[in-house]
């Protein structure tokens, strides 16, 4: 066993410094402090304007490519204007400077088969996101932090799909072999000069960007478009958090049936516990609506929705958030990932809304309609510790682990 | 000390938890004692290693950082 060092004063001021970076910028933090810190900034958000959500910002983007090509039928508002939009740019641009100044940021190509996951995967997520009328972030956690029912559903729905998208990956490694071309990344250059120079300058990078985005928010706020400026804030501290923690939704639906560890789905359900009490707070004492994020997914839209892009996201390796944060630390798969989804939530979405089937997903069911204000967070809490105490269970018996 | 390696995974350029399934796929088939290098670039992979080694059994000899790649060390139990 090792021995616990006594904590040793820093002997100078740079010392002690370059002590707070390694701390913040060098290893990483664990799961949990960014459960604590999404679960707070979901309220925080949610008492701003409205909870965090990321797919309708990512469907923007889908929206506004359509409509450039001509092939949209309605107006549709610019992607620096809309706000969950300006919230994702601030998540990729956060992630990006917290992966400058870890020294971690490099353009990371991946094998074409991969890239073909990442198309497969980000258009399931797209079609699920629509169903569910959410990801994994609008449909799950926060819907569930706003009492939704249609919430945990999606929850089932999610982790039946990962599970499936798991035992897909397992078959995948397993009985195809990927010829040589697609499976192998063009060999990187080897590292000389210039790649030392680079590490020495990422932190320099990570700084501007940062003032960067913090000069933007102040932009749109003499364009008199504040509260969007506020947005992009907000998602550049979410993306901070997320490289830095490494903050993954699939991690937590897919660990405890992979490796066991339970580490990312303690995380999220502590971020639930935390948010549905704001959440709570904020719909009891009337300061917000109380069908904020009730949507009429409940019950078929959220569980196939969440089955679909439960697989999507396994496929892909990273939810919306998931996708927006690793983008920004240079994954190339994701990007594409990205991009499919996109154009997926916009085609599915206009599709669903033509078609009439958008009507046919289900109702709102807001809990404390049915069973009260006290006994809909009792139920939702309860839900969240019987999750944390399953994984937790599961990293001692492994009884769950499917590979 | 440099540890000799009986099989190698390159799995750079994979993305969690491609790198992990393939490892343990190989491990799988290799006999007992038997050691197993793997290349990842996949700053996720730092996190998953560990944990499969928890739960599979093997021991991870070894795992370090190096101009932007990972390389683990695990030995089949």
């Amino acid at each position: 066993m090792a021995t616990v060092a006594a904590p040793q004063r820093p002997e100078t001021l740079r010392a002690a410094l370059g002590e707070g970076y390694g701390t913040l910028f060098t290893r990483q933090w664990p799961a949990w402090v960014g459960g604590v810190l999404f679960g707070m900034l979901n309220v925080m958000l949610f008492a701003y304007e409205k909870p965090w959500s990321a797919a309708d910002g990512v469907r923007n983007w889908g929206d506004w490519l359509f409509s450039q090509v001509g092939a949209a039928n309605q107006t549709v508002i610019s992607p620096h204007l809309y706000s969950t939009s300006v919230l994702n740019f601030g998540i990729v641009f956060g992630a990006l400077a917290a992966a400058l100044l870890a020294r971690q940021f490099a353009i990371r190509m991946a094998p074409p088969w991969e890239l073909l996951k990442g198309v497969l995967g980000g258009g399931l997520m797209g079609l699920g996101a629509s169903l569910a009328f959410g990801c994994n972030i609008g449909g799950f956690f926060s819907a569930t932090s706003a009492l939704s029912l249609a919430g945990p559903v999606m929850m089932v729905g999610l982790m039946t799909g990962v599970y499936i998208g798991l035992k897909l990956l397992v078959w995948e490694v397993s009985y195809i072999s990927v010829p040589a071309w697609a499976g192998r990344t063009r060999a990187a250059r080897a590292p000389g000069k210039f790649s030392a120079g680079w590490q020495a300058v990422q932190p320099l990078a990570g700084v501007s960007v940062v003032a960067l985005g913090l000069g933007l928010a102040f932009v749109y706020d003499g364009f008199e478009y504040s509260t969007r400026g506020g947005f992009l804030v907000f998602g550049l501290v979410i993306g901070v958090i997320m490289q830095r923690t490494r903050f993954c939704f699939v991690r937590a639906f897919r660990e405890p049936f992979m490796t066991g560890n339970g580490d990312a789905t303690k995380a999220v359900a502590l971020a639930i516990i935390i948010s549905s009490i704001g959440f709570t707070i904020l719909k009891w004492t009337d300061l917000r609506d109380w069908e904020v994020f009730v949507s009429d997914g409940f019950w078929l839209g959220s569980l196939l929705g969440g089955f679909i892009f439960g697989i999507g996201m396994s496929l892909s390796g990273g939810c919306a958030t998931g996708s927006l944060w690793r983008a920004g630390e240079g994954h190339v798969k994701l990007w594409v990932a990205l991009a499919s989804f996109a154009l997926s939530a916009s085609y599915s979405r206009a599709w669903l809304t033509d078609s009439g089937w958008g009507s046919r997903l289900g109702e709102a069911f807001f809990l404390p309609d049915y069973i009260g204000w006290k006994m809909a967070l009792i139920g939702v809490i309860a839900l969240m510790c019987l999750w944390y105490l399953a994984a937790t269970w599961n990293e001692v018996k492994r009884k769950l682990v499917a590979i | 000390m440099s540890i000799q390696h009986d099989q190698e995974l390159d799995a750079s350029g994979l993305s969690c938890p491609v790198p992990v399934l393939k490892a343990k796929r190989m491990l799988d088939k290799m006999s007992s004692g038997h050691v197993l290098r793997i290349i990842a670039t996949d700053p996720g992979s730092a996190a998953d290693f560990p944990a499969l080694a928890r739960h599979s059994g093997n021991e991870l000899l070894d795992s370090r950082e190096e101009a932007g790649k990972f390389y683990y060390l695990m030995r089949k139990a």
